[in-house]
């Protein structure tokens, strides 16, 4: 039996959190308008939330974990291909960010051919832009004119 | 009474009366399956075009959208576990485990017709009492709404999974987070790290879309699912008569739940649904199919967060006050009508709110209709390529975040989130568990300390007065009941 499993390490997270959140609420200023106070509420869940965690952290000793199939590297490209996105959204504009996230993914994961590929990111773009920017008014970032 | 909704009723069912009544319903599914938008929001949309329309059009027009929204959410729910408001999260537990079943025809159907009946039973609660429930209502002060928000909370055991604990700190978890941002009563910033836009809190928007959707897709690239080929075309399957059946009696019953939440200023549609959900959860029998794809987890959610519009024209058209964002917004419709409602609209005006009633009544067989007909494409959503469709969902999830305060901190809120509710999840905890707290956080913190604040710190004040013990009653039951079930079960077994 591992000391550290991977529950005990999220039980360990949990209680640091709650702790920190116990902590920060004592300096939450109280009011004469409000005799309860800014930091009684927080204090209680951060209390709570560290006392829960200290059971789990003990309780989880014998759990056994299985991990079974992982696509680690997929997974952290995919979350660089989002921060990108977000990234660029605002300084490049919505349309081409949109065009090369849905191709990227859906090139990425190829399950289809590359010319499906295309035709579905051009035509999802171009859904999304009409709908939302044209028809529902959200202010999706425009390309910049002196880009 | 009756002579009034009758008149109503020969009003709202004019070809005219229909065609706008239709348009509102379809025009709030639109709005309330796209995370983001929601119904308050479609309303809005619509509510300039209403001036200069006839008031017996206009107001029934946006009622349409808030009945159409508030079933609307629940399509993404099931389809791609994305709930287009807050409302539908709880459908998505049980809903999207029924499409991942094949099963996702059953599950729409069943959000359909329980919405209707939902919607239904409302409508005629709200004709019989709107103005004792109106009165009722008032009677709720902030040791009441604390304690109805701790009702709520008692589902945590339900949404848990296999580990009671790891949901009783997920559900802690999300308390915690319902209190970033300014402290509602004192204004002091809690937990912002100096960040202005963390200074309004996070918005339920990107945290419902990243612990549930992002999340998923998460899941799916992670696990390699994403690329397995779909081996066949969903099938469209309707749910039997006799499961039609079974879930009637407890569509009535969450219908009658919704209403009541619905008369409650401020406590809304998210409340009434987890509410419904848990009540299910308690008073059924054989519920351990519930979180795996039982039927009656999307019956209930639908009916109770369908009965809160016709629950929430209970204060407005009784009393002029609104209780949620649609109700405000309706409120604004009265006034662009030179209409204002209040007490004295039942007497000096009564077509208008009998007409309202009657139209209101005509929505929900109009959203049965079209809902009916949006099913059968709408499963074939499921059929797309998984990269196709998790690439779109993304891009929903982003553009929903997005366009709350139109810039791009939305997306990094519910990319953030997805990353939290795919550990969450991939460890045991229970990301519907942290959704719930963070939806009952503000309701709960605000009443403890408004309630302590009048009673000058005594705790005494949530025992004292008749509903404050029946509610009392209720949280035990709630909290009780599963666990002498389970007992008697083990007990049994043994």
């Amino acid at each position: 039996m591992k000391y550290f499993n991977i529950h005990r390490v999220c039980a360990l997270i949990f209680f640091v959190l709650g702790v920190y959140v116990a902590v920060e609420s004592l300096s939450f200023p109280a009011t004469k308008l409000d005799p309860v106070g800014a930091g009684i509420y927080p204090r209680l869940l951060g209390l709570s939330t560290a006392a829960l965690s200290a059971m789990l952290f003990v309780l989880s000793g014998k759990e056994d974990f299985k991990p079974g199939e992982r696509h680690v590297q997929a997974l952290l490209l995919f979350c660089v291909e989002i921060l990108l996105y977000v990234c660029f959204l605002e300084t490049v504009g919505f349309i081409p960010c949109t065009f090369a996230f849905l191709l990227l993914t859906t090139l990425y994961f190829r399950t289809q051919a590359l010319l499906w590929c295309l035709f579905y990111s051009a035509g999802m773009t171009a859904f999304f832009w009409l709908f939302f920017r044209s028809f529902l008014g959200v202010l999706l970032p425009e390309v910049p004119i002196d880009f | 009474m009756l002579h009034n909704f009758l008149n109503g009723l020969s009003t709202a069912l004019s070809p005219i009366s229909i065609i706008y009544v239709a348009a509102g319903v379809l025009w709030g599914i639109i709005g309330g399956a796209i995370p983001g938008i929601s119904g308050s929001v479609a309303m809005a949309l619509l509510l300039p075009l209403t001036y200069g329309m006839e008031p017996l059009l206009a107001l029934p027009l946006l009622c349409a959208v808030y009945v159409g929204a508030e079933y609307g959410g629940s399509i993404p729910a099931v389809l791609i576990k994305t709930p287009g408001t807050g409302s539908n999260a709880p459908t998505a537990i049980d809903g999207y485990e029924m499409q991942l079943q094949g099963r996702g025809g059953e599950a729409l159907f069943t959000s359909l017709y329980s919405s209707f009946v939902g919607g239904v039973v409302s409508v005629i609660l709200l004709v019989i009492f709107a103005v004792p429930l109106a009165s009722f209502g008032l009677k709720f002060g902030p040791s009441q709404y604390m304690l109805v928000g701790i009702l709520g909370l008692s589902i945590v055991g339900s949404v848990s999974g296999k580990s009671q604990l790891k949901g009783l700190i997920s559900a802690l978890f999300g308390l915690i987070l319902a209190t970033v941002g300014m402290d509602p009563i004192s204004a002091a910033p809690r937990f912002t790290f100096g960040q202005y836009k963390l200074i309004e809190g996070f918005n339920l928007i990107p945290l419902i879309v990243g612990l549930f959707a992002v999340s998923e897709v998460f899941r799916q690239i992670f696990t390699g699912e994403i690329t397995r080929k779909i081996a066949e075309k969903a099938k469209i399957k309707f749910p039997a008569v006799r499961e039609i059946f079974s879930i009637t009696p407890i569509s009535i019953l969450c219908g009658m739940i919704g209403t009541v939440v619905g008369v409650l200023p401020g406590a809304g549609a998210s409340i009434a649904s987890w509410l419904c959900y848990s009540q299910a959860k308690n008073f059924c029998k054989n519920t351990e199919t519930f979180g795996s794809g039982d039927i009656r987890g999307v019956a209930a959610p639908e009916a109770g967060n369908n009965a809160v519009p016709a629950g929430a024209l209970v204060p407005l058209l009784a009393l002029g006050v609104p209780g949620s964002n649609s109700t405000a917004i309706l409120l604004a419709g009265f006034s662009l009508q030179g209409i204002a409602p209040g007490p004295l609209l039942f007497t000096q005006h009564p077509e208008v709110p009998y007409t309202i009633m009657a139209c209101m009544l005509v929505a929900q067989f109009v959203m049965l209709a079209l809902g009916t007909l949006i099913i059968r494409p709408a499963v074939k959503i499921t059929s797309v390529d998984k990269s196709f469709l998790s690439a779109a969902v993304i891009m929903f999830a982003a553009i929903g975040s997005f366009s709350i305060n139109n810039d791009a901190f939305g997306i990094i809120l519910a990319f953030i989130f997805g990353l939290v509710g795919f550990f969450m999840k991939r460890y045991g905890f229970a990301p519907a568990a942290t959704v719930l707290g963070f939806v009952l956080g503000e309701l709960i913190e605000n009443n403890l300390r408004r309630s302590l604040a009048l009673s000058k710190g005594a705790f005494a004040i949530f025992i004292q007065g008749t509903l404050n013990q029946t509610l009392l009653v209720l949280i035990v039951l709630s909290f009780c009941l599963p666990l002498a079930a389970n007992w008697l079960k083990k007990r049994r077994s043994a």
